[in-house]
């Protein structure tokens, strides 16, 4: 009962709202105890009679710490709620987490700084299975045109609430969030801020700040490098609403910026680049658009190249876009299958908060999958297994054949490259016993 | 179908994984060619091409590990007739720490991967070999991995010293192995003499100009 009042107390410190005589009288009429209403009225006569000061109240309630937490649904409730002036969280921190943000971009005097969010990880987070679960990327680029394909395309997703980011936002379909192959949707709004409107970071998760190195850039040159080598590996299709940036030449020259920012040569071992996919209404410029193909850095960021004309923001139109979104999408995935490039989703968000870091050392290089991957095999000494190695040769030569040291060499080393079934579990589950 | 190996690490191409972490390995290997038969030599591609072959039996019907005891079982009779207490012969790149009672070793990471543990912490039923399949029927207690650091302690006596560095070299010369026995450590300490010989060894082995025959 004492701690019961203390928390109502706290309550009526914590939140101005509530009036203490509020809280004092719904305390009295659910006490079954003759002595604690007793006790109740007492407070609050006094209270009332303005003798007793709220700061008692409070002195009282730090008395008794905070019982543990518990987590619904992105909010923070505490069972007990302890005043401001302590160290734990108020009712007043505690608020759903609305960041949407997949990367910010901050300038402090002539430095820039990417902070991850972990957007990746908590969207990932909430898929099902998500080490069984194969997500596709679309990026979109534009504006209004975009913005009402997007409501069309994703309608269970609310886009149009979001707070349009210069980056981009990360979103999964809520459709295809419990299939195998769900998609995940970026948007890029052109020219709006790339920082965080909605108040301070690190009150609802985790975030990772990472310093850009040699960065003097123009803040559009910097999203450009943050599209291009950083998210684009990341991407299987990105859509580019040509109509939201002011035609067909305009948008020819925004993509040639983009290209431009892969100013180093890709050195990637795993080339991992999404597909392009221009939507148009107009056949003014049209040339300019196409030309856009014959850059001599463009295949090294983009895999492929479509135009796709639509007449402005009609159903017909959006369907038209859903249906070659489908299609695309389906041969990027198939693509990368094919490249062994095709990441589960808990992979694919390990992979991608490496590759910021690696990003922000070179923001110039495209990141590279397989090294931002960082390999278990990578802890091999070439020195000690070699030793090894040549140790077994030593005392197989004679007793077995050619053809099987072989097969023993090559088997051990398939085990140190793909480690990913080790666990005995795995081993069970998929082959059956054991054959010993 | 998904390649079933991405579920936990991604399962990059067989010729890049191979090329980028194998082939230094393997031209360590046979820089000096072994002739394992007349006119036969093992080389890197050779190794590379067997390796790329299990790759694609991977992608469609078992794992690395099953796919391992499968080769060990195809040769069962010839690889259980070899022995050592040097090399793991289930991984082939580390040394191994336990001997079961059939002669066959195995390191404390095989035995973490491919046994059930007992009823303790860092305990393993051993029941079979995994090189020869004979019955095992051991218990077994590895070290657990938050056991560190390893550290190697050189006592003090003035000219006794030259004791603990005979016995040093003798025990470097009884593993065999191409690298310094320091490697093992991660810290080398020492007092009085044990500590002027843990300056002079360690510094002297990281610019590679100690020699054994300094001390005897």
């Amino acid at each position: 009962m004492l701690r019961f009042t203390v928390l109502l107390a706290n309550l009526a410190h914590s939140g101005p709202q509530i009036s203490y005589a509020t809280i004092l009288v719904l305390f009295f009429v659910i006490s079954g105890n003759k002595l604690v209403r007793s006790l109740s009225i007492v407070v609050l006569a006094a209270y009332l009679g303005g003798r007793l000061k709220r700061t008692y109240l409070v002195g009282l309630a730090r008395l008794f710490p905070p019982r543990k937490s518990v987590v619904s649904d992105s909010v923070l409730i505490y069972r007990d709620v302890m005043p401001q002036c302590c160290d734990f969280p108020t009712i007043h921190t505690m608020f759903r987490c609305v960041h949407v943000q997949w990367l910010d971009l901050d300038q402090t005097e002539t430095r820039w700084t990417l902070t991850d969010p972990g957007r990746f990880r908590s969207v990932i987070d909430e898929f099902p299975d998500a080490e069984h679960q194969w997500p596709s990327v679309v990026f979109f680029i534009g504006k209004r045109g975009k913005a009402i394909a997007l409501r069309e395309i994703y309608t269970s997703n609310n886009v149009s609430r979001r707070q349009a980011h210069g980056i981009a936002n990360l979103l999964a379909d809520v459709r295809t969030h419990t299939s195998d192959h769900p998609i995940l949707f970026a948007d890029c709004t052109p020219g709006a801020p790339c920082s965080s409107l909605l108040g301070t970071w690190g009150a609802c998760h985790e975030s990772r700040r990472h310093a850009i190195c040699g960065n003097n850039s123009h803040l559009e040159d910097m999203i450009a490098a943050v599209h291009v080598n950083l998210m684009f590996p990341f991407t299987h299709v990105v859509c580019i609403f040509a109509d939201d940036l002011g035609g067909n030449r305009a948008c020819a020259r925004y993509i040639e910026r983009l290209i431009g920012r892969r100013i180093r040569p890709s050195v990637c071992r795993t080339e991992a680049s999404p597909h392009l996919l221009i939507t148009t209404s107009t056949s003014h410029e049209l040339d300019d658009l196409v030309q856009v193909e014959c850059h001599d850095g463009f295949h090294s960021v983009f895999e492929s190249f479509q135009v796709l004309p639509l007449d402005e923001a009609t159903a017909v139109g959006t369907h038209k876009l859903k249906t070659t979104l489908s299609h695309v999408i389906d041969d990027a995935r198939q693509a990368r299958r094919e490249r062994h490039l095709l990441f589960n989703a808990l992979q694919l968000a390990i992979v991608f908060a490496r590759a910021s870091e690696a990003f922000s050392q070179d923001p110039v290089k495209p990141v590279d999958l397989f090294t931002s991957s960082q390999h278990p095999a990578q802890l091999l000494s070439v020195k000690y297994v070699a030793h090894h190695l040549q140790h077994f040769l030593r005392l197989s030569v004679g007793r077995l054949s050619w053809s099987t040291i072989v097969e023993h060499i090559a088997s051990a080393l398939i085990v140190q490259g793909y480690p990913s079934g080790v666990h005995r579990e795995v081993i069970l589950k998929l082959d059956g016993p054991s054959p010993y | 179908m998904d390649h079933p190996l991405t579920n936990v690490s991604p399962g990059f191409s067989s010729q890049l994984v191979f090329e980028t972490f194998f082939v230094p390995i393997l031209e360590a290997l046979t820089a000096s060619p072994i002739d394992i038969t007349p006119g036969q030599l093992l080389t890197t591609g050779l190794i590379g091409q067997q390796f790329v072959s299990f790759f694609d039996r991977l992608a469609t019907i078992c794992t690395p590990h099953n796919l391992r005891r499968q080769v060990f079982f195809k040769h069962q009779s010839a690889v259980a007739r070899l022995k050592t207490t040097n090399t793991c012969l289930w991984c082939l790149i580390q040394a191994p720490q336990r001997t079961l009672r059939c002669g066959h070793s195995l390191c404390e990471e095989c035995l973490d991967q491919y046994y059930a543990p007992g009823h303790g912490v860092y305990t393993y039923v051993v029941d079979l070999c995994l090189v020869c399949g004979l019955g095992a029927g051991t218990l077994l207690k590895v070290k657990p991995p938050t056991v560190m650091p390893s550290l190697l302690g050189f006592d003090g006596g003035g000219v006794r010293g030259i004791v603990a560095l005979v016995l040093t070299k003798r025990l470097q010369d009884a593993l065999d192995v191409p690298y310094a026995l320091w490697e093992f450590f991660h810290s080398v300490v020492g007092t009085s003499v044990g500590r002027v010989i843990t300056t002079q060894v360690t510094l002297m082995q990281q610019l590679n100009k100690f020699r054994w025959s300094y001390c005897t």
